[in-house]
């Protein structure tokens, strides 16, 4: 008695030749059945191979016994010749295939690295990702890591080999020939962590490292050596210049190098070494998270522990310091870190797109099937003349193998042709892990997809088209009453369903990122500008004093075009920690933020009540407060912001009186909004950067920064100084990206699935039309109106469709809790959303079965009865 | 494989030279003595790297193809065994002989290509 396993290989055996099978089977089957006891033996790995092997097997040996490997190409021939007979319907179908293929080709090549491919650094799979994760409840990792901790790890946790870091956000350079150059900055082991090569000129060595702004070390990317400078050697000896600092290009990063960064931001450049520290790293200063690389052996809980221990010592060694609020290191494995803030929304993505390809896998079995029915006395004259049933299968699965692997190859060339245009609207995060459509292992799944596509849409008209009545399908009877297309109406429900789903993601994507293209950020972006004043040029430098502040303001404010200007720590472009003492002191959360006097009036942001502060109570550092409106809320619920003025709070330095209540800013778009505690800048409470001091500066219409000009005036009235200057508009697009990435791939996604649609619609009505003249001749002849064969029509292709609107409902109903979380302001269940995309659908539905109806309708019932 | 080989036969060992990989290195594996398919296979995919024994199936052909040339056999069971089709397979002295002469075939090769390679 054999074990169910070796019975599903028996039926499979059913493939080979009868003589091979007689002879062979027994050996066979008692071989299949040691080698799986022995892979089974081995655990789940060995087994799933063994499977895999000896399922493809048995194909194999049948193809080769069955000496189908001669035959094929006379069915080639003979599946390509038949195509060539119906251009309309091989257009139809491989078009089909092509945009469900091609958009998830398309989408793959964007997300693929962060779902599936391993990262492209040697022995990967040691690599870790540390990041800090701060004290609340649950822990939520951070993309930053305090300066102190990577250092400690290398000396404190022995399972550690070395720990390097990337500054994940890129800055552009502008050189002084114009062009600009975005880097990224890297610690000098970056490289040798990763384990991989420059691919010209030499890596980062010990002396390469400056203390000093003005010197600074860049390795090319590979594109833009390539790109720019054609490959030249000359690069290496000649050092670009942007002002005052001096890039020196040592080296050039392979082909495709991916910044190990969980912020990246797209394509780079090039990587610049960071400058040396002359002092111990600062406990107060927020460095990058960091790449570690564990030693053989390490596991990850080992190297969790270690890093645990190594914190506990530099909590007790900084107890006042930016340790306490990211008291703890997360350890997780590389890809795992660096992806996991696009991982949900690259599945998001793959689900739509895979969406697509299932209806136009549904699609082309529709096609075909319509296809095989009309193609019947083709295969009754084949069978007529001898061919066996194999044969009649076999040209019948050819030629949905010849659709689909042309549908597939017109998707990879148009994939690689458009592969810029693509990269254009897809988010700049994404655009640096892409990689290109002509990639062996892209185009494998493509092709793996277009053949399984193949073997399931042709199958079944393959094995109708074998079971045929020879006779029957010979006399050419119209008016078999078996004629019908059994399955068709299924794949309509399918088909309709998965409309309904995709249509609705569209919706609600698309209005989704309406809604955050109006919505009132809070403040005018327009003439917007964000400085960065570093202190010199040397990277340690003492805090902010008020004199400094007094002088950076009255320089700013003094400088041409400037309407306003006001001290804003980070305040809108930056990261606050929300585990602010202030708030979790209240058990709730929200940011504690340093500011000066004019900061809301060069934002243009409202105050509800009150006023801002006074420059004079900056300087002096008076006991004053200003709520934002979701905080006045938190902090006084049901109150309206004019009463809560006047009211007391009490912070780390002791009571503050409320002074005014400022409109919410969005710090980004499709963030919630923060409550917020602005105190002044110079009070000892307020979190300063140690190392810059940050303004936002609003220009009068129509004038523009002179950055150059500011800086060299900062020059004069500060000492040395680096400024860095940033129109806030340009800093809110990039994040708009995602959110229009989705919006124009679920729009595509939706569109294409509705033609797919239309297509399938319109193939079946068609057919049901062809079918049926004989029918309709004899209602006519018996006194049915057109208009009444028109409705039949109509109503026979219909029906189906609504039965899979309503299944499509309720699919999308369900599947609404996924995408909830990544649309902004919109409800992913909204019933009218709902009911207007069943209404989309049915009016489609009704459009792609009108021409064939009204043919059915146009039916002289004189030719078809004389035609008897 | 210390069986002498008579002149006579040279020529037709010659005949079945060069041995495919695969082929190689299923004769190598009967050569410690004669084996059932499933030692066979195991043995072969985890001597040779990218094995194009996939299972059973493809062993099968390629042992029926070894019997026809007369490089293996089946080892003969006891007196009135009424299936021999489960006898473990053995090498023919005719399949032994290519098995060394590929084997010596192999080293030329290798020994050539290293002193030009130098």
């Amino acid at each position: 008695v054999l074990q169910p396993p070796e019975q599903f290989y028996r039926r499979l055996l059913i493939l080979l030749p009868r003589p091979f099978r007689r002879e062979a089977e027994a050996e066979l089957i008692e071989t299949f059945h040691e080698a799986r006891m022995r892979a089974r033996a081995r655990g789940a790995a060995a087994l799933i191979l063994f499977w895999v092997r000896a399922v493809l097997d048995v194909f194999v040996t049948a193809i080769v016994e069955r000496n189908w490997g001669q035959r094929l190409p006379f069915d080639v021939r003979m599946a390509v010749r038949s195509l060539g007979r119906t251009p309309g319907f091989t257009g139809a179908a491989v078009i089909t295939f092509a945009l469900g293929i091609g958009i998830n080709l398309a989408v793959l090549s964007v997300v693929d690295r962060m779902t599936f491919r391993p990262l492209p650094y040697g022995e990967a799979e040691r690599l870790v990702y540390l990041r800090g994760a701060s004290a609340r409840s649950q822990p939520s990792p951070t993309s930053f890591l305090s300066a102190v901790v990577p250092p400690a790890v290398v000396s404190g946790a022995p399972g550690f080999e070395d720990v390097a870091l990337a500054h994940g956000s890129q800055t552009p350079v502008t050189l002084d020939d114009g062009s600009t150059l975005a880097v990224v900055t890297a610690s000098r082991n970056l490289l040798h962590v990763l384990r991989v090569g420059v691919s010209a000129g030499r890596d980062f060595a010990a002396d390469d490292e400056a203390t000093d702004y003005r010197h600074r070390t860049l390795l090319l990317s590979h594109a833009a050596w390539v790109g720019r400078f054609g490959r030249s050697q000359d690069v290496f000896a000649r050092p670009l210049t942007a002002g005052r600092v001096i890039y020196r290009v040592v080296g050039v990063l392979p082909q495709g190098f991916l910044v190990p960064s969980s912020s990246f931001t797209g394509r780079i450049d090039g990587v610049i070494l960071e400058t040396a520290s002359t002092r111990p790293p600062d406990p107060t200063n927020l460095g990058p998270a960091a790449i570690g690389r564990l030693r053989a052996g390490v596991g990850l809980p080992q190297a969790q522990a270690e890093v645990d221990v190594v914190m506990q010592q530099l909590l007790q060694a900084h107890p006042a310091s930016i340790l306490t609020r990211l008291p703890s290191v997360r350890v997780q494995p590389l890809q795992t870190g660096l992806f996991e803030f696009y991982r949900p929304y690259a599945w998001v993505v793959l689900a739509g797109v895979a969406g697509v390809l299932l209806v136009g896998c549904v699609n082309l079995a529709t096609l075909f099937l319509a296809r095989g029915r009309s193609r019947e006395q083709v295969a009754a004259i084949q069978s007529a003349l001898g061919a066996t049933r194999s044969q009649v299968m076999r040209t019948a699965i050819l030629e949905a193998v010849a659709v689909c692997l042309l549908g597939a190859g017109l998707a990879i060339a148009v994939c690689y042709a458009a592969f810029e245009t693509i990269l254009t609207i897809v988010p700049a995060a994404l655009v640096s892990a892409a990689v290109t459509p002509l990639d062996p292992r892209l185009i494998g799944f493509t092709v793996i997809a277009a053949l399984l596509t193949a073997v399931i849409a042709g199958s079944l008209p393959a094995l109708r088209a074998a079971r045929r009545d020879v006779v029957a399908g010979l006399r050419r009877d119209d008016r078999s009453t078996a004629g019908r297309l059994r399955g068709g109406s299924t794949l309509l429900v399918i088909q309709a369903a998965l409309g309904v789903v995709l249509v609705t993601g569209a919706a609600v994507t698309v209005r989704s990122f309406v809604a955050m293209l109006f919505e009132d950020p809070g403040y005018r972006a327009d003439d917007l500008y964000d400085l960065s004043v570093q202190h010199g040029y040397a990277r340690d430098q003492p805090r902010n004093t008020v004199s400094r502040i007094r002088r950076a303001e009255e320089t700013v404010r003094g400088f041409a075009g400037i309407e306003g200007a006001g001290v804003g720590s980070r305040f809108l472009t930056g990261f606050t920690l929300l585990d602010d003492a202030f708030w979790t002191d209240r058990g709730q959360s929200g940011a504690r933020i340093g500011i000066g006097g004019g900061l809301f009036k060069a934002m243009g942001t409202a105050m509800l009540a009150g006023r801002e502060f006074t420059d004079q109570e900056v300087h002096d550092a008076a006991p004053v407060a200003i709520v934002n409106r979701t905080a006045a809320a938190q902090l006084w619920p049901g109150t309206v912001p004019q009463e809560v003025i006047g009211q007391t709070l009490t912070t780390t330095d002791g009571v503050r009186t409320l002074v005014g209540v400022a409109q919410d800013v969005r710090r980004l778009p499709a963030v919630p909004m923060v409550a917020t505690l602005f105190i002044p800048v110079t009070a000892p409470e307020a979190p300063f950067s140690s190392s810059s001091l940050a303004m936002t500066v609003r220009m009068m219409p129509g004038h523009s920064l002179d950055a150059a000009g500011l800086d060299a005036r900062l020059d004069e009235s500060l000492g040395q100084n680096t400024l860095r200057v940033e129109a806030v508009a340009s800093r809110s697009r990039p994040q708009l990206q995602q959110p229009r990435f989705q919006a124009i791939l679920f729009a595509s996604v939706a569109v294409i699935g509705l033609l797919l649609a239309v297509t399938g619609l319109y193939a079946v009505a068609a057919f049901d039309v062809a079918r049926r003249r004989f029918e309709v001749g004899v209602r006519l002849t018996l006194g049915a109106t057109r208009t009444g064969v028109h409705a039949l029509f109509l109503k026979g292709a219909v029906r189906p469709v609504i039965a899979g609107v309503l299944l499509g409902i309720a699919m999308a109903w369900w599947l609404a809790r996924f995408l909830q979380a990544f649309v902004f302001e919109v409800d992913a269940r909204d019933p009218w959303t709902l009911l207007l995309v069943a209404v989309v659908l049915l009016m489609t539905a009704v459009l792609a079965a009108w021409l064939p109806a009204r043919r059915a309708a146009r039916t002289d019932p004189a030719t078809v009865l004389r035609a008897l | 494989m210390s069986k002498r080989i008579k002149p006579a036969t040279t020529a037709k060992v010659a005949w079945h030279l060069p041995l495919r990989p695969v082929a190689c290195a299923v004769l190598a594996a009967l050569a410690q003595g004669p084996r059932i398919g499933v030692d066979i296979l195991e043995a072969v995919n985890t001597t040779v790297p990218g094995s194009p024994l996939l299972g059973p199936g493809t062993l099968y052909r390629l042992m029926r193809d070894l019997r026809q040339e007369g490089l293996i056999a089946r080892t003969v069971l006891e007196e009135g065994s009424a299936d021999d089709r489960h006898a473990p397979h053995t090498l023919t002295p005719l399949g032994a002989a290519v098995l060394e002469a590929d084997i010596a075939r192999l080293h030329r090769t290798i020994s050539l290509a290293t002193s030009r390679a130098r």
